[in-house]
This record gives structure tokens, sequence and C-alpha cells, in this order.
């Protein structure tokens, strides 16, 4: 499903500063990754080349079998409305539009007409336990209804692919595992792939296999048993 | 979406818009001003009659943008005289019809009830000819009453009402200063010209005018028209008119003509230079204040796409192409302006409804004013927000998406 063939991504003038360095990795459909490491070890700059907002500079990035580098920026962008879900560690909902709206956003943004997309994203909050939080707008809600509400815009369309970012990093642990039970359920009801950056083990261990990142590089790879999790 | 973000920030939304409501209600109002102006001079050219001329000491549409110039002409031309219409219409009247009018304004009294400030013609007996005015109940005034300085009189509609409520005012008698007069005639009401009444007036034979006002020392006005029967065109009407009044003045050829020649055209032509000449001052200035108005809408605009930086960095992630926020933000920004542009034509429209129940004139916003405000609005909008709506489109969205 995502398949990295010698990635690199420098950065700085000359390429002085090397954030991915000959990154190769295949995860395949409804698999669950968890990429962990160090502050600066190259675990975000994973992340932005995977959903196509960066590019590497060099190697190869496969979604479903495409080839990032073979689309321009518009069909980058179709790609990722289309195959990839984004969750993040500061929710990033839009602040004035309401839980239903900001649910609905992907849908609108391919163009589907306005009551079909809310009442998608209507059951789609239905899904994540916040039927009753439709027309609060972010402010009003708490952190852990917020990073709900940012699972269920996610996932809205059925994406393939779903890219976390620190998930539960601005949770306490009890709403964190709240959250990682949810993805887990939503991840066994839809057979979601999820690549995961976290810095807490135990969000890693949802997980089945978990790549350790230092320096840009794979330091080392651990499958991990069901029962483990 | 667009809609929301600007009823999200509505004060600063409201401020932006200010130079626009401002500019656009201003334009507006001037429009609808001078379509009434215009409605107003069309108004009289029309009651000066369809081929009739008008010979006046100065007339002010000879004049545009020269008061002293008018003033002038007023103090040093010649009176036009009696003697003069005379001797016009021995020149011309085998061809055209020519009639003489002197005015006056007096009290009109009737027992113990007075009308003021009515308008007192004085007028040759084929004035029925040479004006729109109509008698409707009784005669016309005969050549026989002006020979004969008689006291009969013709009254309009206001002054029949109001001096004879109950009575049947022909054959009665009314007094125009001391003098009392016999009214012979009423006249077809002629209505209203810019909500001010046309119909309060009295017209005596010009010859007991004479009498009692003096003609001396007053100017009077000639009309003339083409006799009936006769194909006489209008542009010839005015052509016999001028050369017959510059021969009975003397005027040699290359000296100006020092009285003035009125007709429906020339009345239409004035009020299309005196639109013009607002026009060419006005619009530019307009201009200029709307141009204003839309850079303060720009920088509203890229303020607006500094502070949403981060939420066009997650619209980007999830799925906006680059094209979506580049329409997102011009959408913004047109609505802002073209909501800006509705207000100041709803303003406009009070004001110009105000202007119009105070003076009593019949005002409204022209149609072609209401869509141009609409289009020029919108398009200052989407001018103006082209720069920051390009901006937000080519923002890196991993930048964004780290801006707190």
């Amino acid at each position: 499903m995502i398949e990295l063939k010698g990635v690199n991504r420098l950065f700085g003038e000359g390429g002085a500063v090397k954030a991915l360095a000959d990154v190769s990795l295949l995860i395949g459909r409804g698999e669950r990754v968890a990429v962990m490491g160090p502050s600066g070890s190259g675990k975000s700059t994973l992340l932005n080349l995977v959903c196509g907002l960066d590019e590497p500079t060099s190697g190869a990035i496969l979604i479903d079998g495409i080839n990032l580098a073979e689309l321009n920026d518009d069909a980058r962008t179709r790609l990722r409305r289309e195959k990839i879900g984004m969750i993040f560690q500061t929710f990033n909902l839009l602040p004035t539009l309401t839980a239903c709206e900001n649910v609905a956003l992907p849908l609108r943004l391919q163009g589907i007409g306005k009551g079909q997309a809310e009442r998608r994203a209507t059951a789609m909050l239905e899904r994540v336990g916040l039927a009753d939080r439709l027309a609060h707008r972010p402010d009003q809600l708490s952190g852990g209804e917020r990073q709900r509400i940012a699972i269920a815009r996610a996932l809205i369309f059925d994406p393939p692919v779903l890219l976390a970012d620190e998930p539960t990093g601005n949770l306490d642990s009890q709403t964190g595992d709240e959250i990682l039970r949810l993805l887990d359920r939503l991840h066994d009801e839809l057979n979601t792939t999820i690549l995961l950056v976290t810095h807490n083990e135990d969000a890693a261990l949802f997980c089945d296999r978990i790549l350790r990142l230092r320096d840009g590089e794979v330091v080392r790879e651990e499958h991990l048993r069901k029962a483990a999790r | 979406m667009a809609g929301g973000a600007i009823l999200s920030h509505r004060l600063r939304s409201g401020l932006t818009v200010i130079g626009i409501v401002i500019g656009i209600a201003v334009v507006t109002l001037v429009a609808s001003l001078l379509e009434g102006a215009q409605g107003f001079i069309n108004d009289t050219a029309a009651g000066l009659g369809p081929g009739i001329v008008r010979i006046d000491k100065a007339s002010f549409q000879d004049f545009i943008g020269d008061a002293q110039a008018f003033a002038e002409a007023r103090a040093k031309r010649p009176d036009i005289t009696i003697d003069e219409f005379r001797g016009l219409r021995q020149r011309i009247g085998d061809r055209l019809e020519v009639g003489a009018r002197l005015d006056a304004v007096l009290p009109v009294q009737r027992g113990n009830r007075t009308l003021k400030g009515i308008g007192i013609q004085g007028g040759t007996a084929n004035l029925a000819e040479l004006t729109t005015v109509r008698v409707e109940r009784g005669r016309q005034l005969t050549d026989f009453d002006d020979e004969y300085r008689r006291q009969v009189c013709i009254i309009g509609k206001d002054v029949d009402e109001y001096l004879f409520p109950d009575a049947d005012p022909l054959g009665r008698k009314i007094k125009l200063g001391g003098t009392e007069y016999e009214v012979v005639g009423v006249a077809a009401p002629l209505g209203s010209s810019i909500g001010a009444s046309q119909d309060g007036f009295v017209q005596i034979p010009l010859g007991a005018f004479s009498r009692v006002f003096g003609s001396r020392s007053r100017s009077i006005t000639i009309l003339t028209r083409a006799k009936a029967g006769l194909a006489v065109s209008n542009d010839e009407v005015e052509e016999l008119t001028r050369i017959g009044m510059r021969l009975e003045r003397g005027l040699q050829p290359g000296n100006d003509d020092n009285f003035s020649v009125v007709t429906a055209k020339s009345i239409a032509a004035f009020a299309g230079r005196i639109t013009a000449v607002v026009g060419l001052v006005l619009f530019p200035l307009t201009g200029i204040a709307l141009v204003v108005a839309g850079v303060v809408v720009m920088n509203m605009m890229l303020a607006s796409v500094s502070e949403r930086t981060r939420e066009i960095g997650i619209r980007l992630a999830i799925g906006a192409r680059r094209s979506d926020i580049l329409l997102q933000f011009l959408v913004e920004s047109t609505l802002l302006t073209l909501t800006g542009g509705l207000l100041g034509v709803l303003i406009a429209g009070g004001l110009v409804w105000l202007a119009g129940s105070l003076t009593g004139y019949q005002l409204s916003v022209p149609l072609w004013a209401l869509l141009l405000a609409i289009g020029v609005s919108s398009l200052i909008g989407t001018i103006f927000g082209v720069v920051p709506a390009r901006r937000a489109s080519r923002l890196d969205p991993i930048e964004a998406l780290r801006r707190e």
C-alpha cells in the first residue's frame, strides 16, 4: 500500500541537513506501523513525504502503486483527497466551522453537495460517539472530542491510508487510550493502513510494527505480536 | 465558506468596506440627482412645447460654468422691447406665429382669500398657440382684449380651486395688486414638474400688463412657431427667428447675438452638457476614492491571509487544490465589496427617498446606477483580491501547518 524506495530528503544549502537518508519501506494494506524516534529524527518529514505535501530529494514513494513523483501538484492533491486521511497532534480543525462542517469538509472539497456531505458527516460522527456534538464549534469541545472529530474527518471518505502525527500527544493518558481504542475499532471495521508517528511507547504498542528512526535512518524495526498489544 | 469567514469577523469586515460603502453611495446618489435634474430640465423643455422658439435677453443655458458672464449679459444686453416684438412680427409674421410674454409675481385676491406668489403672465392673444396652456372652460384672450387693455384673465387650476372653492369663476372678478380682472377662462391642468405644481398662474392681456406694471424697465420674452398649415421645420423656425431678431437689432455679420435663443432641443443639449460636466468632475474623483477603498480591502485580505495561514495549510493538507484556495479568497473579497456596494446603494436610496420626500421632486435610483454599483463594487473586490488570493494559494502547506 505504501512503498518507499531509497528515499532521501535533504534540506539547506547544498543539502547540508539530511532529514531522511536512504529509507526503504513497504507497508501492506491494513497494516499498522508506528514510527518512533527522538525529535529531529525525520518522523514528520517521512509523513509529509508520504502524503505528498513534500517531495523527496531522491528515491521513489508509491501509494497504492502510484508513484508520487509522476504526479503534478493537482494530481497529488487529488490522490490525497481520495486515498489519504490525516490526523494531527493539534487536531487542526477549522475554528469557524461546526463539528459536522469540519467532518464534511473533505467531501465538500471533492465536490459533493452540502446536504449529502453533512448527512455522511453526521453518520461518521455517530460512529466516533459524537452524535450530540454536531453543531458545536471546536472551542466548545474537549481535546478528546476534537481529536475524535479530526479522526472522523480523516476517515469520512474511507481512505485506504491514514497518517497520524502524534494523535495522542496533546491528550491526557486516559483520553489518549480512548483515542487509540477508537482507532483500533475503526481499523478493524475499515481495514485502513495506518502510519503512526509517536513519541509514546504505549501508543506504538497499538501497531503491528515499530520503525525506530535516528538522524533520518531506520535504525531498528520491531514486529509486535498481536498478544503484546 | 467565504461568507462564513466574513461573518466571523463582522466588525473588521464592516470597517474594511466603509470606503466602498461611501464611494458607491456617493456615485449612486449623484447619479440619481443627475437623473432627477435631467428629468426636471426635460420637463422644462416639454413645457416650452415642440417646435417653439423663445427669445430671451439672456438664458443661463448659454453660460454653463460662467456665472459672471451670465450676470454681465443680464446687466449689459439691451432689454427686448415691445417695439422689437412688433418689428419682428412685421418681418416674419407671414410664416411664423409670433407672440410675447411678460412675467411678474403678485398675490391674487378674492374677497378675504389671498394666494401669494402667483405667476402673472401678460401675453399676446396668440399665447395659447405658443405655450402648453389650454383653456378648458370659458374662452381664450383675444387681440381685442390686448389692444383695448381689457382687464380680463385666464386662471390656472390652483387659483380656481383656492379662490373659487364653491363657485364658478367665469364672469367673477379677482384682484391683482390693486386692479380687478374678470375671469374669462380656466386653464386645463398642467400637472407638476418635479413635484412643483404648474397650475398656480394668471394670464392677462399684454396691454393690460404693460399698463399696470410698465414695460419700459422689463425685458419681454418673444415666442415663435410655424403658422398652422405651413411646412416650416423647427430648424427653420429657429433660424428665421434668430435672423429676424438680428435684423431688428441691426447686428452686422460677425457680431454675436445679444439675445438668447431657447428651444426644446437647446434645453435638452444643455441638460446633456450639465450631466457631462458633473460626470467629468465627479466620477474620476469617486473612482480614485474607490481605488483607495480597494487598496484597503487588499490590505485587509493580506492580513486575513496571514492570520489564517494555518487554516489554509489545513485545507491544503486535507485535499484543497491551490485553485480552490485562490477561488475562496477571491470570492471572499468580492463578496465583501459587493456587500459594501449594496449597502452603499441602500444608503443612497434612503437619501434619495428622503430628498424626494422633503422637496416633493420625483427622485429615484436609476436601474443603470444600481447595476453599475453592483458591477463596480464586485470588480473592485475581484481586482484587489487577486494579490492576497495568489499569496494564499502559494503558501507552503507544511510551513502553514506549523504556524501557530
